[in-house]
């Protein structure tokens, strides 16, 4: 029996807000394999970003684990988990999160930093990346002077550069027009074809159906179902 | 990151915000130059009072007073502080020459000008000391016969000269007319006149004369007096003697050393002083106790000296000479702790200048912190891109902490020069000022290479303790709430 890549068991995670308690994730549990493109969909306040912000070390659990090959989330300290965020993953954002006052090149370079590369090695590897997207005539153009479709390539450079274990992208088209929206899903899908492992959320079902290979379908912070692409659900 | 990387990306976001940065740094600037123009006005004080203790060799020279009535045992046991006892200073380990310093009054004449001034009695040996050489126009005495003498500025101002060439070689006539036991007596009554003039008082008021006839009766009994006492001293022999100007040093009371305007050999003044007790009513006391008469030159001699002047050996310890001194039964003042004096008041001087600009680098430094806040406040975004992509808390701490020293160290650099300047226009008026009131030209601030580093360390240790919050407070920006832009 194979074991699973990414195992999330009992996963909670729960809030404070004043006398209330908010249970943003309560008791989430799935694997996934190496390769495979998981779509986690979900309305808003599922806990889709949730999930994807503990996945990427980004925040802790209430309890629960999540294990990620023979990292265990939750027992990592806090310079561990920095250096699962530096080498481990990359991440895309809805809203890109590009530093503005930095060129395309800088932004994709920035994420190198933490790695111990000499500059022109970064540099380098940085270029390549922003070529390899399409982007190699916009090297040194600012975040403002490109186009939405350009700055999430910009950000998914920035997330590839590092040549991770696996792609978190949290609602990657959510900005995008619908020809910006399709080449991005295709980037994913071809990124995914090479052999990367994503996990994709986002609340948008036709996209979910499009690239994933399984869906991880959240409501109210539990998981509603789990289904293989080409499986109907309600 | 490496320091490398963060030093890069901490300069980057300085000159994004170059205006608010340059407001940042000019608060520091001025907080630094008012420090260094202070700390190097005490700093250049100090130094030039060392350079004077130094190139007058007060640090080797010691000097000794009689001890007190009643300090050091009583009159009898109490030594003298007369030749004898010069001869055996002289003998203490670490002096190597030792004399009197006392003066007497002469009649000076040059030409057809006579005035009235002091003579200083000094061996030729004397000048082996820097104090007496290290400001002298011409030459000292060759040796302790020597009709030479050597004359200071305030003569030169007695005689409305400018320069010193113009009195070398000129020859001065000194009188003396010595005094005896009546001549004493008289200057005594007169110099000490309460006495007569109490019992006048007592007499007049008892009778409550009016007060004008009681201010005549009075002035005629001073006059009469007055008639008297000049009949006596006009009787006494003149001394006469004619000295050649060799040498001309500066001013009398340079350094502490009290100099009267003209030095001569010990022989010169064997022969003109020869009635030490003047007008001291103790002395004369004293002498007529013991039967003494003035007029006879060993017999002056026999009274005390009010000061000698030892040279030191630099190789001793000055402290344990002067504790030598004081054993055997005198007063010493040891320039070296004089100096000490002065340095551990330049401490607390230096302390409460440095204490100012300290007062002002604080308030810069809560300019650096109001920059940082800001700063962390706009950049909270980037700060959660950073952390995502791998950065951990002590990076993003150190990023700005580095930014508040690029602030600290540019301002200290800057600081520095503003303060050079502020001393040089400050030394320039001093200077013009000085030379108005024909003072000696002094540069009274000093910037040592000490101030200039302690400065720049100064800068970065506020400016660094100035970060420590912000940096703490970035650091522990959550990067999901950063994402999400709360």
């Amino acid at each position: 029996m194979s074991v699973s890549w990414i195992e999330v068991n009992e996963l909670k995670r729960h809030y404070q807000r004043g006398p209330q308690t908010v249970r943003a994730l309560d008791g989430v549990s799935f694997e996934i394999d190496r390769g495979e493109l998981v779509a986690v969909v979900g309305s808003s306040g599922s806990g889709k970003s949730t999930l994807l912000n503990l996945l990427a070390g980004l925040d802790t659990p209430t309890s629960g684990s999540i294990r990620v090959g023979e990292r265990f989330l939750e027992k990592l300290t806090r310079r561990e988990l920095a250096l699962y965020r530096a080498h481990a993953h990359g991440m895309v954002f809805q809203s890109f999160h590009l530093i503005n006052h930095r060129s395309a090149l800088q932004n994709v370079e920035l994420a190198l930093y933490f790695s111990d590369l000499p500059a022109r090695e970064r540099k380098h590897r940085a270029t390549a990346m922003l070529e390899r997207l399409g982007l190699g005539d916009r090297l040194d153009h600012r975040p403002g002077d490109l186009s939405g479709g350009e700055q999430q390539r910009v950000a998914i450079a920035r997330a590839l550069v590092k040549e991770p274990e696996i792609l978190f992208a949290d609602e990657p088209t959510g900005n995008l027009d619908h020809d910006n929206a399709g080449q991005i899903a295709s980037l994913l899908q071809e990124l995914n074809r090479g052999g990367l492992t994503i996990l994709l959320v986002t609340h948008d079902r036709e996209l979910a159906e499009r690239v994933g290979q399984r869906s991880i379908r959240l409501v109210y912070g539990k998981v509603e179902s789990i289904t293989s692409a080409g499986e109907v659900t309600a | 990151m490496t320091t490398r990387e963060i030093i890069a990306l901490s300069a980057g976001n300085l000159w994004r915000q170059k205006l608010r940065a340059s407001l940042t740094i000019a608060g520091v600037i001025i907080a630094i130059g008012s420090f260094v123009a202070m700390l190097s006005f005490g700093i250049g004080m100090q130094k030039r009072i060392s350079e004077e203790f130094e190139n007058l060799g007060l640090f080797t020279t010691m000097q000794v007073f009689p001890a007190r009535e009643g300090e050091e045992g009583d009159s009898l046991t109490r030594p003298l502080l007369n030749d004898e006892g010069v001869e055996r200073l002289s003998t203490l380990p670490g002096v190597r020459l030792a004399y009197p310093m006392s003066s007497f009054d002469v009649e000076v004449t040059y030409g057809d000008t006579s005035f009235n001034s002091e003579v200083l009695p000094l061996p030729s040996s004397a000048f082996s000391m820097k104090y007496f050489t290290s400001e002298l126009t011409g030459e000292t005495y060759p040796d302790d016969s020597s009709h030479h003498a050597v004359v200071t500025h305030d003569l030169l101002d007695i005689l409305g000269m400018e320069e010193p060439e113009e009195l070398l070689g000129d020859t001065l006539v000194l009188q003396t007319r010595p005094a005896d036991l009546d001549s004493a007596i008289a200057r005594v009554i007169v110099g000490f006149g309460n006495p007569i003039q109490r019992i006048g008082e007592l007499y007049l008021d008892s009778l409550q004369t009016p007060g004008y006839v009681r201010d005549l009766a009075r002035r005629e009994m001073q006059l009469g007096l007055q008639r008297f006492v000049n009949g006596y001293f006009n009787a006494r022999p003149t001394l006469t003697d004619t000295i050649i100007v060799s040498g001309v040093t500066e001013s009398a009371q340079r350094g502490h050393l009290l100099l009267a305007p003209i030095l001569v050999s010990p022989a010169i003044s064997d022969r003109l002083d020869r009635g030490s007790i003047e007008d001291d009513p103790v002395a004369l006391l004293q002498a007529l106790r013991g039967g003494t008469f003035f007029s006879e030159e060993q017999e002056a001699r026999d009274g005390e000296y009010s000061r000698a002047t030892l040279n030191l050996d630099p190789a001793y310890d000055p402290v344990a000479i002067k504790d030598s001194v004081e054993a055997v039964g005198y007063r010493a003042l040891s320039y070296v702790e004089e100096f000490n004096e002065m340095r551990k008041f330049f401490l607390i001087f230096d302390s409460g200048l440095g204490i100012i600009g300290l007062i002002a680098l604080i308030v810069a430094s809560l300019g650096i912190v109001n920059t940082m806040i800001m700063s962390i406040l706009e950049r909270t975004e980037e700060i959660g891109v950073l952390k995502s992509l791998g950065a951990d808390d002590s990076d993003i701490h150190r990023l700005f902490l580095v930014e508040s020293g690029i602030i600290g160290v540019i301002g200290a650099a800057f600081g520095i020069v503003l303060g050079w300047v502020v001393t040089r226009i400050a030394s320039l008026v001093a200077q013009q000022i000085m030379r108005q009131n024909d003072m000696p030209v002094l540069d009274i601030f000093h910037i040592p290479w000490w101030l200039i580093l302690f400065s720049i360390a100064f800068g970065l240790l506020v400016s660094l303790l100035a970060g420590l919050y912000p940096a703490a407070r970035a650091a522990r920006v959550d990067p999901v709430k950063a994402l999400r832009g709360e």
